[in-house]
Parts: C-alpha cells; sequence; structure tokens
C-alpha cells in the first residue's frame, strides 16, 4: 500500500469529498500511473482517503493510500502525479501505507477570523458549554463545543484571531470546525480560513 | 485569491462553479497579451460546461498568440446576490478580473429562455445592457450560434453577430480588431462588410448576411485538451464531434436545416483526436455527439477502432441521437461490451400519418424491430420522444402515443413471457416551437390551454404503469415561440421582463410565467401575434436578411408536402434542392460525405 501525503489548497478548497476522488482518478489517467483497479462489476482505480474534509477547508496534509499493478519509484510517482493535478492539489510526500485510516479519532485545525479581538474570544471560551446544532443527513443533533474541542493555542497573527484546536475526526466521531467559527462570528460576514493540520489515533499518536 | 471573493464564496450553494483553477484552464500573463476575450455561457456553470461549442473556442482563442479568452457563466441567484452585495463585477474565472475591461464579450445563444441571463450578465459587469449605451471604452458585445440566425430579438443588445461557424471567424475577428489598433468603430465598419457578420447598427436595408461554414471538418482546428471541471457537471465527458448537419430533414427541427450540408470526420481524425482527448483529461467517458449518429457513414469501423483503443483503458463509450431505422445487433453488442443503459429514440408522433407530416422517416415496424433487438439483448427500459401541437395533429395522433407505448409494452411480455425483469416505457413529451428557416417556420404554435388540453387526453390514456409519462408545463415553450420568430421589437420586452425580475428562464424555480405576460402587456405585445399566428408566406419575417442557404422555396415545398402528409427523401437517397450547394460550391453538397 502506498500513502499519498497531498495538500489541498486555494481554489481546490472548493472541491468536494466526491469532486477530489473524481480529480484524483482523473489525474492518475492523466499521469499514467497502474494504478489497481478494484475486481468488482464496475471496475474502478483502488484508492482509498482518510475523513473527508468539508468543503472551504484547506487541507495541508491529506491522506490517500493506493495500489499499484507494477511498482514505481517514489520520487517519480510525486513528480508524475504533480504534473497532472488541477491547481491546489499537490502531493507532498510518499510513504508506505502503514497505519490504518480507521485508527483516525482526530485532526489538528488552524482557524483565522479576521476582526476578532482577544477579549471577544475570552468571553466566548469562558462559558461553562457552547451548544451549537449540527446538521447531519439524519437531522440535527447537538453538540456541546466546550467538551469536543481542545483548545492548544490562541493568538494574533497577520491580521486575525489564530486558534489552533484538536477536533473529533474519523468514522466514529466528527465536529467540524466550522461549528465553532459559525458559532463565534454568528452572522456577520468575517472572512474565516480554516486548514486541516494532521491526524492523530485515540491515543494521541500522530498519523 | 481576492479576499472579497473569499469571503462571497464562503457563502455560496456552490462555490467550485465560481473560482475557476480547472484542470486545463488557460491563464495567461496579462501583460502579454493584447486582446482579452470573456467567452460567456449565459446560464449556469453545469450547463455551461457541459457544452462542447465553447470549449471548441476556447481552446482555439487561446492557442492564439496575445489573445486570452476566459470563461464566464452565469451566477446563481445566490451567488448575484452576493456579487451586487459586495458590489463586486462579474469576473472571468481565469484571471478573475471583471469582463467590463475585456475587449470582446461573447455570447454563444443556445436556447431563447437564455436571453434575459445575457442582459443580466452584462449588467452585473456594469455594462450598459443596450449596444447604444455602450461607448468606445466599453467591450464589444458579440453573438453566435444556433438562435443567431434570427438575431433580431437581440439586436439592441449586441455589436455584433457572427452567422455560422465560429471556428474560423472568431480568429479572424479578433485579429480584424487589432488590425484596427484596437478601434471599437473602425472595427464595427469592417466587420459589418464580412459576409457572415451582421451588424445591426451598420445594416443597410436589402443587405444580405451569408452564414458562414467549414466545408472540411477534418482540417478544422479542433482542441486537444478541454477544460476539465473540478465539479460534477450534467455532461462531464469527453464529447467527440463526429459530424455536423443532418440528411435527414425533419420538418420541425431546426438544427437539422441550419448546419447542412453533412459534413463528416474521418475514423482516422477522430481516433487523432480521442486519443490526444484521453491523455490530456483523463476522462473515463467518450461520447459521440452528432445530430443523428447512425447516420455516420463510418461508424461501424470508427467504433471497432474506439472499442480496441477504450477498452483496455477501462473507457466507457456513449452514443445519443441514435435512429430506430439504422439501428443494428451489433451496435447494440459494441455498446453493451462497454455498458449501456437503456434505450432512448424519438419517434416524436404517435401516429404513421403524423410522422410522415413531419418528414421523421421512420415506420411502425421498423419501431418494433428496434424494440426487439433491444429486448431481445437484455434492455428493459426504452425512452420515447415524442411532441405535441406539431402542425396537423389531431387527438387521433395524441391518442397514438399512449397506444404505441402500450403497444411495446405488450410487445416486450410477447418476446419475455413474464419472466424476469418488467419493462419500462417512458415518454417524454415536449411541446412544438415554430422555428425560423424550417418548413414549420410559418405555422402557428398552439395555445397555452390547447397544450394543457392535449396533454390531458394523453394522460387519462395512459393506463398502465409500465408507462411512465413525463411533460412539461408548457409555459416556456410558449416564451420560446414567441422569441424564435421574434422581431425588433422584442428587445423591449426582453429589457421590460428582465428589469422586472425575469431572469434564468430556463430553469423552472426561477420562471416566471406571469411577469413575463405582465411586460408584454406593457409593452403592447401578444403571445398571439408572435407564436399563435400564422405567418403568410408572403410576408417578410425578420430573418429574411439572413442567408443559411437554405431556399424559401424549398421551405414552402417542405410545407405543402407536410399538408400531404407527404414525406421527403433523405439527402443519401435524393437530393430534395434545398440551395445549401450555392454555399457550399458545386452543383450538389459533398458528394464525398455521403
Amino acid at each position: 500500500m502506498i500513502r499519498l501525503h497531498f495538500e489541498k489548497k486555494d481554489t481546490a478548497i472548493w472541491m468536494s469529498h466526491l469532486d477530489l476522488t473524481r480529480c484524483m482518478s482523473r489525474a492518475m489517467r492523466r499521469a499514467q500511473i497502474p494504478v489497481w483497479q478494484t475486481q468488482g462489476f464496475n471496475p474502478h482505480p483502488y484508492m482509498v482517503f482518510s475523513a473527508p474534509l468539508s468543503l472551504g477547508i484547506e487541507g495541508r496534509k491529506e491522506l490517500m493510500d493506493i495500489r499499484l499493478n507494477e511498482p514505481v519509484p517514489a520520487n517519480q510517482l510525486k513528480e508524475r502525479i504533480n504534473a497532472c493535478l488541477c491547481p491546489g492539489l499537490r502531493i507532498v510526500e510518499v510513504t508506505e501505507g502503514e497505519m490504518d485510516f480507521n485508527q483516525i479519532a482526530a485532526a489538528e485545525y488552524e482557524i483565522q477570523l479576521e476582526g476578532l479581538s482577544a477579549a471577544q474570544w475570552e468571553y466566548f471560551w469562558s462559558a461553562e458549554s457552547i451548544p451549537v446544532e449540527k446538521k447531519t443527513k439524519k437531522g440535527t443533533t447537538a453538540v456541546d463545543l466546550k467538551q469536543e474541542l481542545q483548545i492548544l493555542e490562541t493568538n494574533w497573527k497577520e491580521d486575525g484571531w489564530n486558534i489552533r484546536v484538536i477536533a473529533p475526526c474519523g468514522n466514529q466521531k466528527n465536529v467540524n470546525p466550522l461549528l465553532l467559527v459559525q458559532a463565534l462570528i454568528e452572522n456577520k460576514e468575517q472572512l474565516y480560513r480554516i486548514s486541516r493540520c494532521r491526524f492523530f489515533t485515540k491515543t494521541g499518536e500522530e498519523f | 485569491m481576492k479576499k472579497e471573493l473569499e469571503k462571497i464564496l464562503q457563502r455560496v450553494q456552490n462555490p467550485a462553479w465560481y473560482c475557476g483553477g480547472e484542470y486545463n484552464s488557460v491563464v495567461k500573463d496579462p501583460s502579454s497579451v493584447q486582446v482579452r476575450f470573456s467567452f460567456c455561457f449565459p446560464d449556469l456553470y453545469d450547463i455551461g460546461m457541459s457544452h462542447l461549442g465553447i470549449k471548441i473556442l476556447y481552446h482555439i482563442l487561446n492557442q492564439m498568440d496575445g489573445i486570452w479568452c476566459e470563461r464566464v457563466f452565469a451566477p446563481a441567484p445566490d451567488m448575484e446576490e452576493q456579487l451586487r452585495r459586495h458590489r463586486m463585477p462579474l469576473y472571468g474565472l481565469e484571471s478573475g478580473e471583471s469582463i467590463r475591461t475585456a475587449d470582446f464579450v461573447g455570447f454563444t445563444l443556445q436556447y431563447e429562455l437564455c436571453y434575459t441571463n445575457i442582459l443580466n450578465m452584462l449588467d452585473l459587469a456594469g455594462i450598459p445592457v443596450l449596444a447604444a449605451e455602450r461607448d468606445e471604452t466599453m467591450p464589444i458585445v458579440i453573438g453566435g450560434g444556433p438562435c443567431a440566425v434570427n438575431p433580431e430579438p437581440l439586436a439592441d443588445f449586441f455589436d455584433l453577430f457572427n452567422i455560422g461557424d465560429g471556428e474560423y471567424m472568431l480568429p479572424e475577428l479578433v485579429r480584424l480588431y487589432e488590425d484596427t489598433g484596437k478601434n471599437k468603430k473602425e472595427f464595427l465598419q469592417r466587420a459589418a462588410e464580412m459576409e457572415s457578420i451582421y451588424v445591426p447598427s451598420l445594416h443597410k436595408p436589402g443587405q444580405k448576411i451569408r452564414r458562414r461554414i467549414i466545408q472540411n471538418l477534418d482540417e478544422m482546428p479542433s482542441p486537444d485538451k478541454f477544460v476539465v471541471p473540478n465539479a460534477k457537471t450534467v455532461h462531464d465527458r469527453i464529447m467527440l464531434e463526429i459530424m455536423r448537419g443532418c440528411i435527414r430533414g425533419c420538418r420541425f427541427c431546426q438544427a437539422g436545416m441550419i448546419y447542412r450540408p453533412l459534413r463528416q470526420k474521418t475514423p482516422q481524425r477522430l481516433m487523432e483526436d480521442v486519443k490526444k482527448l484521453c491523455a490530456s483529461t483523463g476522462y473515463d467517458e467518450i461520447s459521440l455527439t452528432s445530430l443523428s449518429s447512425s447516420d455516420y457513414c463510418h461508424l461501424e469501423p470508427l467504433t471497432d477502432l474506439l472499442t480496441e483503443y477504450c477498452t483496455p483503458k477501462g473507457i466507457d463509450i456513449a452514443l445519443p441521437s441514435l435512429r430506430i431505422d439504422n439501428f443494428s445487433k451489433e451496435l447494440l453488442d459494441k455498446l453493451q461490451a462497454v455498458r449501456s443503459s437503456g434505450l432512448t429514440f424519438a419517434p416524436e408522433a404517435g401516429t404513421q400519418r403524423l410522422r410522415d407530416a413531419i418528414n421523421k422517416n421512420i415506420t411502425e415496424d421498423e419501431i418494433f424491430n428496434t424494440c426487439s433487438i433491444a429486448f431481445e439483448g437484455g434492455c428493459t427500459a426504452v425512452k420515447l420522444y415524442f411532441m405535441i401541437g406539431l402542425p396537423t395533429e389531431t387527438d387521433e395522433d395524441i391518442l397514438g402515443i399512449a397506444d404505441l407505448a402500450q403497444r411495446i409494452v405488450d410487445y416486450y411480455y410477447q418476446i419475455k413471457p413474464k419472466k424476469g425483469r418488467g419493462v419500462t416505457v417512458t415518454v417524454s413529451l415536449s411541446t412544438f416551437v415554430p422555428k425560423p428557416f424550417t418548413p414549420f417556420q410559418w405555422e402557428p404554435q398552439i395555445p397555452m390551454e390547447e397544450i394543457h388540453r392535449r396533454q390531458r387526453l394523453l394522460r387519462e390514456h395512459i393506463t398502465t404503469r409500465k408507462v411512465v409519462l413525463h411533460w412539461h408545463e408548457g409555459k416556456t415553450s410558449v416564451l420560446e415561440g414567441v422569441f424564435s420568430r421574434g422581431n425588433r421589437q422584442l428587445g423591449q420586452l426582453l429589457k421590460t421582463a428582465w428589469e422586472k425580475g425575469c431572469k434564468l428562464d430556463a430553469w423552472d424555480e426561477h420562471f416566471r410565467y406571469d411577469t413575463w405576460m405582465e411586460a408584454m402587456k406593457e409593452c403592447g405585445l401578444t403571445v398571439e401575434e408572435y407564436a399563435g399566428r400564422r405567418f403568410s408566406p408572403d410576408e417578410e419575417l425578420p430573418w429574411d436578411m439572413i442567408d443559411v442557404g437554405i431556399s424559401k422555396n424549398f421551405l414552402l415545398r417542405e410545407a405543402e408536402l407536410a399538408r400531404q402528409s407527404k414525406t421527403s427523401p433523405n439527402c443519401r437517397e435524393k437530393c430534395s434542392g434545398c440551395g445549401i450547394t450555392k454555399i457550399c460550391g458545386g452543383d450538389e453538397c459533398d458528394k464525398a460525405a455521403f
């Protein structure tokens, strides 16, 4: 199993997860990478992605696993795919896929919020609980951000308030950091940027 | 990306439609280009990006030195609201810069119900919608495509129209513009002298505009790249144009007339294109496009070459636009080998009498033959397209649709008694719209109440659930009928309706029929005088200054044959003398094509 570590930035952040899988498989075809095809009724290139990234969130180190029919040297693989990716997507590293994506339990995000003051943040986060509604396919569920999120660091950076936060992520539980942003800015038209930086296992080991 | 735009994209439904950055999109250094061209598709991104014409012209223009062509689509209402609120002008997807600063703003005119979007897009860019109110500093607004054959309803808003194939014409126009030192006034004067160019403001009475065609499609520059959208679009695959024109001469069909003569590409040339496009796009599906693919002379050799190339690569081949009469078992097998999902055909009318009147040369036997091949091949879904309101149609013809569908269902159970899956026959119903340059251009469209009555009649006579009926309300067809045969007076109507908020009229959820009727009233116009009226063969038609190559006498002869329910042979059987030879030269249109 080969693990591709890639960035999803700039205009590519507006690509949905479904769009991403389609774009990647087209890029593999353009780069003529001998990706192993699934053998079912409807064969398609075998690609497995780590936890889907929500629309509008930047990915600094997203992961996808592929299987090849014949070996291709890692640096060649990286170069060939990168030459065929659309702007914003870029393979940064190729490794062996050791840990299973099922073990992903959390992710670290960096949030940048324009025009938020330290006092506003302090007041917001000092609340006992911060209940928000999370929309799922089945309806809405209540989430307490105070309980789910772990704030690593906050500081003033460039022209915005910078928050580093760890949120549940993976197939057991998922909390989108956008919920935090929405709770913070309410309905104001403020610019925000969210990046997913890395993944962790249940025991806090980095992926 | 500009911060302002980023903020906007965070608040709209489909941000991928508005951010560019697709693979194969062309970004040039603005300081290295002399002419900027904004290629506008007056509908939403997922429709526009499915259109082959824009892909072809985009790459032809961008292959030229010193020219940068960008794509622009109509924004959805949520995006429009954001743009207006943030006072951000409509921009090209490649540069993010306002199209107001472009040299050319070009619209492709595919459908009458997109006209309000043109006004809206100009307005969103801060460009006055009326050509007369645009000075030298404003972009030159040009139009082309099928609806340009009757440009009059749009004449107030455009600086010029090109009639005919654009592959050679657009680069010529751009070069002419450079030759004039980018002088709009001089450019328009000189363009008006070109034979296929219509400049409404400079048109002299009696001056004829002759459609320009490309004789040999093999020699035409075809793109080796398509922009590959990141978001899903309606047709997200390689579109391979195998030919232009059609030999059939169905009397309601505008495309079958205005794209004459038939011009085919060779399988060799097509395979070159396919290989380049597969390599540059990474698509895993190819669809062959033309008006009637089974009339392509080299279909067998082409599908052989295609399957040989595509099957090992896991690329699917789709073949829409098939006809019932020359559909073979071999062809079906080939398509099935690469997966196929049911069959779609267009008998257009329910009785042989009416099929003869509209010159849809298919017989009942042929319909059942095809169904038998399809059913034997394991197909359990058949989709049939019909039209109501065709000239000479009676209630008997409507009931014929229900009857035909029912008999196809019965036939399935005759061939495949009871075991396995059941059959579904889908009947898709549209409404006839008289179109310029067709034998039916003088015919009235049936009024709304009559559309509804005939739809009801058919609905009541479909008694089995194996037949599924899809129909369209009819209001959009009425408006299409108004604009299709419209004159310059409709400019006022278009502007009024747009000012009242009409846009995205092709979308049911945005179409505002009542507002349109209100606008008509204000302009002192009626549906009746445009759509509902029988035009007289003696009267001057708004599109008479355009010569698409088809003679009026031919159209009148065909109209008379229709009244007698008599068919005409197709171009391959016998020439009916439509007049196209005077455009393509010689006594007969390219014999080699047949």
